[in-house]
């Protein structure tokens, strides 16, 4: 049972509902960022990436509706980026032409990256979700001890629970993100 | 025989079961499957707690890091 009345972003894709620019931003940012590193793309030009990128996605309009007859969107969204990227480089050498072989090799090579990349936009993305599924107490302990190495003592003193409980709530949060992960694996 | 839950196997392996209450639950461990399996997906579940941590950590160094790359641009 979810705790809030916010709908996630997961059981919007799931129903097809419309995804707002700024919940897409949020949840897509930092993957894109990623993506941008792996090509070595200033800083700037990684900023610029994010935005071209949004802007392809949502075409103008405020919110988004992903048309599943296109494929995962996984790919879809892979698609864009690579392809931006490529422009991203084209326009830093001036070039408009089209992308030369190796840049496609160079894409090639790193489609282990981006396979890692988007395991841990995944992860992300489970971690905002879970924060729906269980009360903001569990959720705090799993941070604290699941995600930034407290002891199970140090996690249950700053929050005045027994150290059973942390057990409890990272035990039920894992359980919890599996299946979340494995959802987003299925409908992404 | 009683079974451990998960969260006295995770007191356990985590040294936060009192050493008699240790010495028994080795004891039970060497004579119980299903006790043991259960302490396998437990470390099984920190291998995934891993990767989450290393995960979380690229995904924000990489945000970090374009964020101060740019601090000294805009402030030009």
């Amino acid at each position: 049972m979810a705790f809030t009345t916010r709908k996630s972003l997961l059981a919007k894709i799931k129903e097809g509902d419309e995804i707002s620019w700024d919940e897409f931003y949020t949840a897509y940012r930092p993957l894109i960022l990623l993506r941008g590193q792996d090509f070595d793309l200033k800083p700037t030009e990684k900023e610029d990436l994010v935005q071209i990128v949004m802007s392809e996605i949502f075409k103008g309009s405020r919110e988004f509706l992903y048309d599943r007859s296109k494929g995962r969107f996984r790919d879809y969204i892979k698609k864009i980026i690579n392809n931006q990227i490529a422009r991203i480089l084209r326009k830093r050498n001036n070039q408009e032409v089209p992308i030369c072989d190796n840049d496609f090799s160079q894409i090639n090579v790193l489609e282990q990256a981006w396979s890692e990349e988007w395991r841990a936009h995944l992860m992300k993305m489970a971690m905002t979700e879970l924060k729906n599924y269980v009360e903001p107490a569990t959720y705090q302990a799993f941070i604290l001890y699941g995600v930034h190495r407290k002891t199970s003592a140090e996690a249950a003193k700053f929050l005045d629970i027994s150290v059973n409980a942390v057990y409890i709530a990272k035990n039920r949060c894992v359980e919890l993100l599996k299946k979340i992960i494995s959802d987003l694996e299925a409908e992404l | 025989m009683r079974h451990y839950t998960r969260e006295e196997l995770d007191c356990y392996r985590n040294s936060d079961m009192n050493l008699f209450s240790r010495i028994i639950c080795t004891e039970h461990l060497k004579n119980c499957g299903s006790c043991h399996k259960l302490l396998d997906s437990l470390k099984e579940d920190d291998v995934l707690l891993d990767e989450l941590r290393g995960k979380l950590d690229r995904l924000k160094q990489a945000a970090d890091d374009n964020a101060n790359k740019l601090k000294p641009l805009s402030g030009e």
